[in-house]
């Protein structure tokens, strides 16, 4: 296992912790925070659409272990999250422009909330559909945007020099 | 030429892990299960570290929730204080109605729980998910929890456990929105429903009411123990808050209220009782 593996894996360990310990327990009328939204979105931004989309995959199906939503959702809205920031950050935007990314980080999670109930429709889980979705769009979207820099911060500790991005020889160490 | 297959690469990927996903949600849809083993095995092993750093952290969360939640704490604090004066009023008349219950409770053959054995569970986890009411028990298999057990506590009926592992299990809350009860009413004799869960933190709704039924406002519903159903008849489910006619259908659509306090859920109890036992 290389290193920034291992890096990278402490990084989503730690950040799954603190949702499960912290932010499940701190609900603002039963909605809580989901860091699993700004995790997937700084994957893009930070390794371009294909490192995107598989570490968006990777991660939302480990969080989908420890749901009670249906196995693999979470992981789909992940890995389209990942693949459509890492276009954009393959098309020039810039993870090193500070007021970009916790915008970016909370556009993404608003679009997250909603994709979440919409793509369950499809396998006929039509009751997500009855979440408060404003509620959680409003408080995932605050959320997101504020955790985005240390998650960057983490997610660029985790790259090592090399980064994730695909110029820089980073797929042969995964 | 390089950057073309790089962008080839990217959306070959894309597209195998979307269809990835899609087929592992479909094939979790029908019924396969091994993603429920897994998912009780792995919060078996994290629950010690997640209850260590939240034992750490609660007050912290205490605080924040205390502050933002000030002005509802305040409020529900002196309507409790109206409850308490209220009730003091009616400690005389509630030995009546205690009297009137346990009559009640006989006539539904409620007598059959009491001899249900149950296992007392402590609440470890409420709603991971945004989407899904549900609650997480320190009992599993090694104390006799079974998937489809229900769950009573708090004045009600909880849920229904939906997996389990060795050491916890999963509860779907009554106001989950894909729970359904089958209710009666305890006025009646012949008046049944469905009961919906609409979401978290919602009210639940039973549809398309006979118009016959006198559903009147704070009319408690109990499980109706229908022959293939899933909880045993009499656990009160919840109180009927509001009822309205379905215009032109001859119908009654009702709100209910669930029975149990389901925020306040520290211990509940896990009826050992399956569907046709």
């Amino acid at each position: 296992m290389s290193p920034k593996l291992l890096r990278t894996t402490a990084v989503v360990t730690v950040l799954f912790l603190v949702q499960f310990s912290l932010f499940d327990s701190w609900a603002i009328s039963g909605v809580h925070v989901d860091c699993i939204w700004t995790l997937a979105t700084i994957g893009g931004l930070l390794g371009g659409a294909r490192f995107g989309a598989t570490f968006g995959f990777s991660v939302g199906l480990a969080m989908d272990l420890f749901l009670p939503t249906p196995f693999g959702l979470t992981a789909l809205v992940c890995c389209l999250v990942g693949a459509v920031v890492g276009q954009l950050a393959d098309r020039g935007l810039d993870a090193d422009l500070g007021p970009v990314v916790p915008g970016v980080c909370a556009i993404a999670a608003a679009a997250s909330v909603l994709c979440y109930p919409l793509l369950g429709v499809f396998i006929g889980a039509n009751e997500l559909l009855k979440a408060p979705l404003l509620l959680i769009v409003a408080v995932d979207t605050l959320a997101s945007a504020c955790l985005a820099l240390p998650v960057l911060q983490a997610m660029r500790w985790a790259g090592g020099r090399e980064g994730f991005a695909p110029s820089q020889k980073a797929p042969s160490a995964w | 030429m390089a950057r073309a297959q790089r962008s080839r690469k990217t959306t070959i990927t894309v597209v195998v892990l979307v269809l990835l996903s899609v087929t592992i949600l479909t094939a979790n849809a029908q019924g396969d299960s091994s993603a429920n083993g897994v998912r009780g095995f792995l919060h078996d092993l994290t629950q010690p570290v997640v209850s260590s750093v939240q034992a750490v952290f609660r007050p912290v969360g205490n605080f924040f929730a205390g502050s933002v939640n000030y002005g509802r704490v305040a409020d529900e604090n002196a309507q409790l204080r109206y409850t308490l004066n209220h009730l003091q009023q009616q400690a005389v008349t509630n030995s009546l109605a205690e009297a009137q219950l346990k009559q009640l409770l006989a006539l539904q053959h409620l007598a059959f729980i009491g001899s249900t054995p149950t296992v007392m569970a402590r609440t470890i986890d409420v709603g991971r998910s945004n989407f899904t009411a549900t609650i997480t028990l320190d009992k599993g298999t090694t104390s006799g929890v079974l998937v489809g057990m229900p769950v009573v506590g708090s004045g009600g009926l909880v849920g229904r456990v939906i997996s389990v592992s060795a050491d916890s299990a999963t509860v779907r809350l009554v106001t989950d929105a894909s729970s359904s009860v089958s209710v009666a009413f305890p006025s009646m004799t012949t008046e049944q429903a469905i009961v919906h869960g609409e979401g978290p933190d919602t009210e639940m709704s039973a549809l398309y009411l006979p118009t016959g039924a006198k559903v009147t406002k704070g009319s408690l519903l109990l499980t109706s123990g229908l022959a293939g159903g899933v909880y045993p008849a009499g656990i009160p489910v919840g109180t009927v808050t509001s009822a309205s006619s379905v215009a032109g259908a001859g119908a009654v659509d009702v709100t209910v209220s669930p029975a149990a306090d389901l925020s306040n859920l520290g211990y509940v109890d896990v009826l050992q009782w399956t569907a046709g036992s």
